[in-house]
């Protein structure tokens, strides 16, 4: 909790410390990676489901809300309502085969799903633009306030990051998050104490899809362009990278490893052509050292310092 | 003690004043491009261009008496990590940004190009970067347009090497699909269609597929658009398979730093485009040779065009002054500017180079096959 606050404070009053827009560019990045990472830990993390289509949802998030804003001249608002609503559907369909395999088969179900809507994204050239990216995309404008500046829109990016981590805090409290995370542990036995485990899998599989479909809204209308290029494999394997290195199953995790994994990039610029194998060998120590993630490195110094000498 | 504080001070004020007097006495020259990653190879050649622009200038004594400063910045062949870097350049205070070549890359960044309007000059070629599509006021095309380019070769492979059956293997990118489009109108305004059109993603490492339905359709000129690693696939597979027909690649195939990729032999025979032949030019036979000489490689016309690009920006500070309205505005006024590797016009909403080759590999190199106007 309060490591939450602390982080809160950090990140309300960073805007105060950032001097350029470079790094407020990486602040926006990261705040949309929060969100999608905090999504994609609903099912890694709590609910231990392997999905390699989560990016997928993230473009169908962002070319939905583009399309509508751009091409059919709606409001932002609805451009993103509209974004978390399609997404959160396709979510679902994409559970209902999911629901009869697991492990490997799972993974490579949501693989190759992934695939095809990014394929069916690049296809469908009419509405999306195809190969040639979506352009011209307007930063978000709400109630005639357009969030035009840098720091205008960290902030709107912010309230909605705030308000994502503390659904995901609340809902590993109730019954679902506890729900999920039996699943986790053992389906049989969580089946067995009367958790409708399928029902569970789709409702997570579809709140997943919810936050990666904001989270892509937001990246289109932050970026202001969107193509197929970007919405690859490797990103999904870099989300990957954020849950586990950050803590797969807690709240905090995928915010510190979402940041984690943006700035760390950034930041080893300074050692100029070898920065990918100094980022490389930075991610290997931490899968090798801290198999919990860093929030699970900082709850055993909190339960080391809090024992009893 | 206050007096080894009033000599700390004292050193702190002199350093700080000498970088700012030094700040002042230079101009910042900002560069995006991909240093590492898949590109990197590819745009090799533009960085060479533009070192050796600021090097000639500096040389004499720099633009108004100021020094120019060449900072480069990754963009990791990544599309997030280009709008980063043209951030990262940004937030140095250039007089103008060399920007990447990727037509994709740059789309990526037209929001930022837009809102900052700092001149900026890419090498891009896609269509759409035109100043009456989605190009903006202050980006400046060092290029041919690929409405060009794509119709010069269809019209080679017709009018010069006589095909009846032409074949389009091409990249599902921005890039490759304004190929398609460009060769489809060509063919189709001599009632014409395409043997075959085929395309690959950009990672493919394998377009054995592709090669035998073309293979399959009797085609007699296959015409290849991509990336350079792209063409080091076609090249290779095309000989592995033994296809007869003749190919034309696009401009990032014979470049000479992804011709020096291509096995012995394997290219040679293929033509290729290009805006222009700055080594093979007796005009800029003085130019080409020093490139050579730094640089250890053949001149090519990409490093031709951003030494332009250089000079171009050079020449509008020389005109108007540094501010940055007052460099595009006098940018905009260029008009039929006769570069190492180009003649270029802005003025009008002019679309940068003009100028279209083909190309031939022999032995390894390319020479001269055709102009095509």
């Amino acid at each position: 909790m309060r490591i939450g606050a602390g982080l809160l404070l950090l990140a309300v009053l960073l805007p105060l410390f950032i001097g350029n827009n470079y790094q407020l560019g990486i602040a926006h990045q990261a705040l949309i990676l929060i969100l999608l990472a905090s999504g994609y830990n609903l099912l890694l993390g709590f609910t231990g489901l392997v999905s390699f289509g989560h990016i997928a949802l993230f473009a169908i998030g962002a070319y939905t809300s583009a399309i509508l804003v751009v091409s059919y001249g709606l409001p932002f608002a609805v451009g993103l309502l509209a974004a978390a609503l399609l997404t959160g559907v396709a979510g679902v369909l994409i559970a209902i085969p999911a629901l009869r395999i697991k492990g490997h088969y799972l993974t490579l179900l949501t693989l190759a799903l992934g695939e095809v809507i990014r394929l069916a994204i690049r296809g469908m050239e009419s509405l999306t633009h195809g190969a040639a990216g979506f352009t011209g995309i307007p930063r978000p404008s709400v109630l005639g306030f357009t969030f035009r500046s840098g720091t205008e829109l960290y902030y709107l990016l912010l309230a909605c990051v705030v308000l994502g981590v503390l659904f995901i805090a609340r809902l590993e409290r109730s019954r679902f998050g506890r729900a999920f995370k039996a699943i986790r542990d053992g389906e049989t036995a969580a089946e067995v104490c009367g958790v409708d485990t399928a029902a569970m899998k789709v409702l997570a599989f579809g709140l997943s899809a919810v936050f990666a479909g904001v989270a892509g809204g937001l990246y289109a209308h932050t970026m202001r362009f969107i193509s197929p290029e970007f919405f690859s494999l490797s990103l999904t394997i870099t989300l990957l990278a954020m849950v586990l290195i950050g803590g797969r199953g807690t709240v905090l995790g995928p915010v510190v490893g979402a940041v984690l994994l943006t700035v760390l990039p950034e930041w080893l610029r300074f050692v100029k052509d070898y920065y990918l194998i100094v980022f490389g060998l930075a991610i290997w120590a931490c899968t090798m050292f801290l198999p919990q993630g860093l929030m699970g490195l900082a709850a055993s110094v909190v339960a080391r310092v809090r024992r009893p000498a | 003690m206050l007096m080894r504080r009033s000599v700390c001070l004292a050193g702190l004020l002199l350093a700080a004043t000498s970088l700012a007097a030094h700040a002042q006495s230079t101009l910042t020259l900002g560069m995006v491009i991909g240093t590492t990653g898949a590109f990197a190879g590819g745009e090799a050649p533009l960085v060479n261009g533009t070192k050796m622009a600021v090097a000639d200038l500096n040389a004499k004594g720099g633009i108004g008496g100021k020094q120019i400063t060449l900072v480069i910045e990754d963009t990791g062949s990544e599309q997030t990590g280009a709008v980063n870097a043209y951030n990262r350049i940004l937030a140095q205070n250039p007089v103008a940004i060399m920007n990447t070549t990727l037509s994709g890359f740059v789309l990526s960044q037209m929001g930022t190009i837009q809102d900052e309007g700092i001149a900026t000059f890419t090498g891009a070629a896609s269509a759409q970067l035109a100043p009456d599509k989605k190009g903006v006021e202050n980006l400046f095309r060092v290029r041919t347009s690929d409405s060009l380019v794509p119709t010069a070769a269809a019209k080679f492979a017709l009018d010069t090497l006589g095909a009846k059956r032409i074949a389009i293997l091409r990249a599902n990118s921005e890039y490759g699909n304004g190929w398609r489009s460009a060769i489809e109108a060509t063919l189709a305004a001599r009632g014409l269609k395409p043997a075959a059109s085929e395309s690959f993603e950009g990672a493919d490492r394998d377009v054995t597929p592709q090669l035998l339905r073309i293979k399959a359709a009797d085609a007699d000129v296959i015409i290849v658009a991509g990336d350079p690693p792209n063409h080091v696939v076609a090249v290779q597979q095309i000989k592995q398979l033994g296809l007869t027909a003749k190919v034309i690649l696009s401009n990032g195939g014979v470049l000479p730093t992804t011709v020096k990729l291509y096995q012995p032999g394997a290219a040679d025979g293929f033509y290729g485009t290009v805006d222009s032949v700055p080594g093979r030019d007796p005009a800029q036979a003085e130019w080409a040779a020093r490139y050579r000489k730094q640089f250890n490689i053949e001149p090519d016309y990409s490093a031709a065009e951003y030494y332009d690009g250089v000079m171009m920006v050079a020449a509008a500070i020389s005109k108007a002054g540094a501010d940055p309205k007052a460099v595009v505005k006098a940018l905009r006024t260029v008009a039929a500017y006769k570069g190492v590797g180009n003649i270029y016009t802005f003025a009008n909403k002019g679309d940068g180079g003009q100028g279209v080759a083909l190309v031939q590999i022999k032995g390894g190199v390319i020479d001269l096959a055709g102009s095509v106007q």
